[in-house]
C-alpha cells in the first residue's frame, strides 16, 4: 500500500491533468498550469525557509536564471537571428527540446547557487535575507543591461508555447515528490535540526554548512524549472518579470501556508493564486471612473499576510502535514492526543 | 570629459546621493538597533513623504516651506501608527516574523498608493528658487543641492546631540545594547521605540521630499530601491550604530555616483548590481561594519 | 512587604519554578540561596516582571504585579540588580546612573542620591565619563549596584553581586549592602556564596530545582547540617 501511494498519486493527477488539457477552455488551462508552477516555487521556497531556517528572498532570482536560459535554448533560430542577432553564433544556431533546456537552466541556477551559497550562507538571519534579495537585484540587473543575450529591457517574446498542462503537472510532480522525499530523509531531519539549533545540531553530528547549502541549492534547481515552464506559458520575458514582487507572492505562498509544511506551502500556492486571480476580476469590475483598482489584489495578500503573521505565525499547516493531520481527525474521535491537539499546543507556546 | 566643472558636478552629486542615503540609512538603523528589525516599509515612508510634499505644493492655499514640515510629522505618526499595529503585536516572536510583516506593510503601501494615486509617475514642480543656479566657493550649483546637502547635514547634527544628550536619547542608545535591562532601569520601551519610529519615519519624509525634489518625480515604488540601497549603507558603516549609517550613507553615494561617472556607459547600466555585489563584499569581508561592533553571526 | 504564592514559571516547555513561594518583610535582608539552575535567577526575573509566570501571585503591599509592565514594578520601588551586572557598555558610567533615575521627578533626590552612590563607590565618581565597557568587573559591579540605588529601590533585587569577583571587592560589595539595610533598603539577596549571604541576613530561603526546600532564620540555616552539607561546603 505505502508503495502504490505515490504511482496513485501520479496517475491520478496526470489523469486529471490529461483531462482538463483537452476538455478546458484556455483561461482555465493557463490557470491551472500558473498554480502548478506556483506550487513549485513555494514548495521549494520552503526547503530553506521553511525546513533549513535560511529566511530567503532571491528566488525570482533562480526563476530568472531558468526562464532566460531555456528561452534563448527552446527559440527557433530563425527567430533568433531577428530578436537576438548579436548571439554568439553556436548559440544562435541551437535549437533544443523542453527538457533538456530545462536542464540545463536547472544546471545553471544550481551553478550560481552553489557559487553565491558558499560565501552567503555563512550569514545567518536578516543578513542572509537581504544578501539574497541583493543577488535577486544583480541577476535582475544584468538581465536589463546585457543586451546581446537578454535583449535588455524589450525582454524576449516570441517563445514557442511549450508549457502545457502535462509538463507543468509533471515536473510538479516531480518537484513535490523529490522534495517530500527529502524532507522525511536524514537529511531533511538534518534541516530541521540546523532551524531549530545550529550548535545542537553541530554537535549531533549534523554537517551544518552543507545541509544548508543542500537546501539552498535544491531550492534554486526547481525555481529554476518554474521558471522555465513560466516562460513557456506566457511565452515572453522580461527582466521586470522577475522583480521583487514575484518573490513576495511566493514569500506570502509559504508564510500563509504554513513553513516549515510541504502540503502546507502547496494549498499555500493554490490559495495565493486563485484569490488574486479572483480579485483581479474584481479589480477590473470595481472600475472607478473607467480607472480599474489595480493593486487591490496585491493590497489583500498583504492584508492576509498580517494577519496571519499576528494571529497564526505558524501559518494555515504549521509544521504538520495534511496526512498527519487528516489522521488525527480521524483518529481523535477515540484518541485525544493527535495532531490537532498539537497544533492547538503549538499555537499557545507561539503566543 | 574629465573636466573640472564635471568632476565638481559629480561631486555635488554624489554629497546629494549620499545625503539622502545618510538620512535612510539613519532611520533604518535606530529601529534595527533596538528592535532587530529590517524595515523592508522603510522606503516607502519616503514614498509616502514625497507624495504629500507633491500635495502640499500644488495645492496653493498653503507656503511652500510646510512641504517639508507637513510630510515629517505626518509620516512620523505613520510610523508610530504601523510600529503599534503591525510590529508591536510581534514583540518577543522569531525576528523572521517582522521582517515578513515589514514585507506586507510596504507591499500594502505602495499598492495601496497604486490604487488610490495610480501607478503613474507624476512630475513634482520646485518653487523657482530652488531651481535657480548660484556661485558659492567659486563653485556653480542649483540652490536644491545646497539645500539637500544644508538640511541633512543639520538634521545628523541634531540627532547627534539628541542622542547624546537627551534622557530618551540615552534610553535609545540603552534599548540597542539590552532591552530587557533597560526595561529594569523604570524605563517604558515602549515609549522610546515609538519615539524610534517617530524619528526614523520622520527621516525617511525627509528624505523622500529631498528625493523627489531632485529628481523631479513621485510614484508609487520610488522608494523601494533607495531603501534597500540605506540598508546597504547601513551596513557598510555598521548597522544599529549612528555615525556608520551617516558614514555609510556618504560612502555608498560617492561610489555609486562615481561608478557612474567614471565607468563606459556599457557597464554604468549595471550600478545597482555594484551597489549589491558591494553589500555582500562587505558582509563576507567585515560584516560587522566600518563602525560596528556587533557580532553578527547570530542565528 | 512582598508576598509570593505559589508561582510557576515555564521557559517554553521548562518548568522552571514548581510553586515557590515566599516572603519579605520591611527592612529585612533575605537571602535565595540554592546550586545552579535552583530557580534563583527565575525567581527574581518573575518578580521584576521580564517574565511572567504561568500561575501563581506576587503581592507587592497589596498590589499584584503579575501583570504590571516592568517598568511600572520598577516605578513602585522593586528594583532589580540583574546576574552578570549587565551595565550598558557603551554609555557612560554617569549615563548608566542618570538612565536610571530618569523616571523620577525629584531633580534634589537624584542629586542626593548621585552623591550617595559616589560616597559608596568612590571610584564611580573618578570613571565618571568613560564608557561602562572600559571598567573592571568589580567597577561593572560597583555600578550596577550605583544604578539600581537611583532608581530609589524600597525592595532591592540582587542577583549574584559577588560573581566572579576578587576578595577585596567582594568584602566592599557586602560593606556596601549592611549600608543599605541600615539606610532602610529591604534586600532580596541571590547567592551562591552561601556562607556570606546567611551571614549577612535576617531570613533564607532554601532552592532545589525550582522548590522551596527549606527556609527559616538564618543562623538556623547556618547551622543545619542538611544545609551545611549542601551548600556550606560540610
Ligand atoms: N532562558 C532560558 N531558557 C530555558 N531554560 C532556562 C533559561 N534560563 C534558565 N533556564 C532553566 O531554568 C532553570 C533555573 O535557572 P536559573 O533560574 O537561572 O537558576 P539559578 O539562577 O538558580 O542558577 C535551570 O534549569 C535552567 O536551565
Ligand atoms: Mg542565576
Amino acid at each position: 500500500m505505502k508503495r502504490l501511494l505515490p504511482v496513485l498519486w501520479i496517475v491520478g493527477v496526470m489523469g486529471l491533468a490529461a483531462l482538463a488539457q483537452s476538455a478546458l477552455n484556455d483561461y482555465y488551462q493557463r490557470v491551472l498550469a500558473v498554480i502548478a508552477i506556483n506550487i513549485m516555487l513555494a514548495v521549494s521556497l520552503n526547503l530553506t525557509n521553511g525546513f533549513s531556517g535560511d529566511f530567503s528572498l532571491g528566488h525570482a532570482a533562480f526563476m530568472a536564471i531558468g526562464a532566460y536560459t531555456s528561452a534563448i535554448l527552446t527559440l527557433p533560430a530563425r527567430t533568433k537571428a531577428i530578436v537576438l542577432p548579436d548571439l554568439p553564433p553556436w548559440l544562435g544556431q541551437v535549437e533544443l527540446p523542453f527538457l533538456i533546456a530545462i536542464l540545463i537552466g536547472c544546471a545553471l541556477a544550481g551553478l550560481v547557487a552553489f557559487l553565491v551559497g558558499l560565501p552567503v550562507l555563512r550569514l545567518r538571519g536578516h543578513y542572509l535575507s537581504v544578501a539574497t534579495l541583493g543577488l535577486m537585484v544583480i541577476v535582475q540587473v544584468v538581465a536589463l543591461n546585457w543586451q546581446p543575450i537578454t535583449r535588455g529591457a524589450r525582454g524576449i517574446s516570441g517563445l514557442p508555447p511549450l508549457t502545457t498542462l502535462l509538463w507543468a503537472y509533471g515536473l510538479m510532480l516531480v518537484t513535490v515528490m523529490v522534495i517530500w522525499r527529502i524532507v522525511h530523509s536524514s537529511l531533511g531531519r538534518a534541516m530541521m535540526a540546523v532551524r531549530e539549533d545550529e550548535l545542537a545540531a553541530a554537535c549531533r553530528g549534523v554537517r551544518v554548512f552543507r545541509t544548508r547549502l543542500f537546501a539552498f541549492v535544491t531550492g534554486a534547481l526547481f525555481a529554476s524549472a518554474a521558471g522555465a515552464l513560466w516562460a513557456h506559458l506566457i511565452t515572453a520575458i522580461t527582466p521586470s518579470s522577475f522583480s521583487f514582487l514575484l518573490t513576495f507572492n511566493v514569500v506570502a505562498m509559504v508564510v500563509i501556508g504554513g513553513a516549515g509544511s510541504v502540503s502546507g506551502s502547496v494549498i499555500g500556492a493554490v490559495l495565493m493564486t486563485l484569490l488574486p486571480e479572483l480579485l483581479r476580476r474584481v479589480e477590473t469590475a470595481l472600475a472607478i471612473g473607467g480607472q480599474p483598482l489595480y493593486g487591490l489584489s496585491q493590497i489583500v495578500i498583504a492584508v492576509l499576510m498580517l494577519l496571519v503573521m499576528i494571529f497564526r505565525p505558524q501559518g494555515l499547516m504549521g509544521r504538520h502535514e495534511l496526512i498527519q493531520v487528516l489522521a488525527g481527525l480521524s483518529g481523535a474521535r477515540n484518541k485525544p492526543s493527535s495532531a490537532p491537539a498539537e497544533l492547538a499546543g503549538e499555537a499557545q507556546r507561539v503566543a | 570629459m574629465l573636466t573640472p566643472s564635471y568632476l565638481i558636478q559629480q561631486f555635488i552629486n554624489a554629497l546629494n546621493m549620499g545625503s539622502i542615503y545618510a538620512l535612510v540609512a539613519i532611520g533604518l538603523t535606530v529601529v534595527y538597533g533596538i528592535l532587530r528589525l529590517i524595515n523592508f516599509a522603510h522606503g516607502d515612508m519616503m514614498t509616502v513623504g514625497a507624495y504629500l510634499a507633491l500635495a502640499v505644493l500644488s495645492s496653493l492655499a498653503l507656503p511652500a516651506w510646510t512641504a517639508l514640515l507637513i510630510p515629517v510629522f505626518v509620516v512620523a505618526a505613520l510610523g508610530v501608527l504601523i510600529e503599534r499595529l503591525a510590529y508591536r503585536p510581534l514583540r518577543g516572536a522569531p525576528e523572521v516574523a517582522m521582517l515578513i510583516t515589514s514585507l506586507a506593510v510596504s507591499s500594502l503601501i505602495e499598492n495601496g498608493a497604486t490604487m488610490t494615486l495610480t501607478a503613474q509617475p507624476r512630475p513634482v514642480r520646485l518653487p523657482a528658487e530652488l531651481v535657480q543656479r548660484v556661485d558659492a566657493l567659486g563653485i556653480n550649483f542649483a540652490v536644491m543641492d545646497g539645500v539637500i546637502v544644508a538640511l541633512a547635514v543639520a538634521l545628523m547634527i541634531a540627532l547627534s546631540l539628541f542622542v547624546r544628550r537627551t534622557t530618551i536619547g540615552i534610553a535609545m542608545r540603552a534599548c540597542s545594547e539590552n532591552v530587557r535591562v533597560t526595561q529594569l532601569m523604570g524605563i517604558d520601551v515602549n515609549r522610546v521605540i515609538a519615539v524610534a519610529f517617530a524619528i526614523s519615519a520622520g527621516l525617511a519624509a525627509v528624505a523622500g521630499v529631498l528625493w523627489s525634489g531632485k529628481f523631479g518625480i513621485v510614484d508609487p515604488f520610488m522608494g523601494f530601491v533607495p531603501g534597500l540601497k540605506a540598508f546597504v549603507a547601513a551596513v557598510i558603516g555598521g548597522i544599529g550604530n549612528i555615525p556608520g549609517a551617516m558614514l555609510g550613507g556618504y560612502l555608498l553615494g560617492f561610489a555609486e555616483v562615481f561608478f557612474v561617472a567614471f565607468m563606459p556607459p556599457e557597464v554604468s547600466g549595471y550600478r545597482d548590481a555594484f551597489v549589491f555585489v558591494l553589500l555582500l563584499v562587505v558582509l563576507l569581508v567585515r560584516p560587522s561594519g566600518l563602525l560596528g561592533t556587533r557580532e553578527v553571526n547570530r542565528a | 512587604m512582598l508576598s509570593v504564592q505559589d508561582l510557576h514559571v515555564y521557559y517554553g516547555r521548562i518548568h522552571a519554578l514548581k510553586g515557590v513561594s515566599l516572603e519579605v518583610h520591611a527592612g529585612e535582608i533575605v537571602a535565595l540561596i540554592g546550586s545552579n539552575g535552583a530557580g534563583k535567577t527565575t525567581t527574581l526575573t518573575a518578580l521584576s516582571g521580564l517574565l511572567r509566570p504561568r500561575s501563581g501571585s506576587i503581592r507587592f503591599e497589596a498590589q499584584d504585579l503579575t501583570r504590571l509592565p516592568v517598568h511600572q514594578i520598577v516605578r513602585l520601588g522593586i528594583v532589580h540588580c540583574p546576574e552578570g551586572r549587565q551595565v550598558f557598555a557603551r554609555l557612560s558610567v554617569i549615563e548608566n546612573l542618570r538612565l536610571a533615575a530618569a523616571h523620577r521627578a525629584d531633580r534634589a533626590g537624584i542629586a542626593r542620591d548621585l552623591q550617595r552612590v559616589y560616597d559608596l563607590f568612590p571610584i564611580l565618581a573618578q570613571r565618571r565619563d568613560q564608557y561602562a565597557g572600559t571598567l573592571s568587573g568589580g567597577e561593572q559591579q560597583m555600578l550596577a549596584i550605583g544604578r539600581a540605588l537611583m532608581s530609589r529601590p524600597r525592595l532591592l533585587l540582587l542577583d549574584e553581586p559577588s560573581l566572579g569577583l576578587a576578595p577585596l571587592v567582594v568584602e566592599n560589595i557586602f560593606r556596601v549592602i549592611e549600608t543599605l539595610r541600615r539606610d532602610g533598603v529591604t534586600i532580596l539577596l541571590v547567592e551562591q556564596n552561601a556562607y556570606q549571604a546567611l551571614r549577612l541576613a535576617d531570613r533564607a530561603y532554601v532552592l532545589e530545582t525550582g522548590y522551596v526546600k527549606t527556609h527559616g532564620p538564618a543562623h538556623a540555616l547556618a547551622d543545619d547540617p542538611a544545609v551545611k552539607a549542601a551548600y556550606l561546603g560540610g
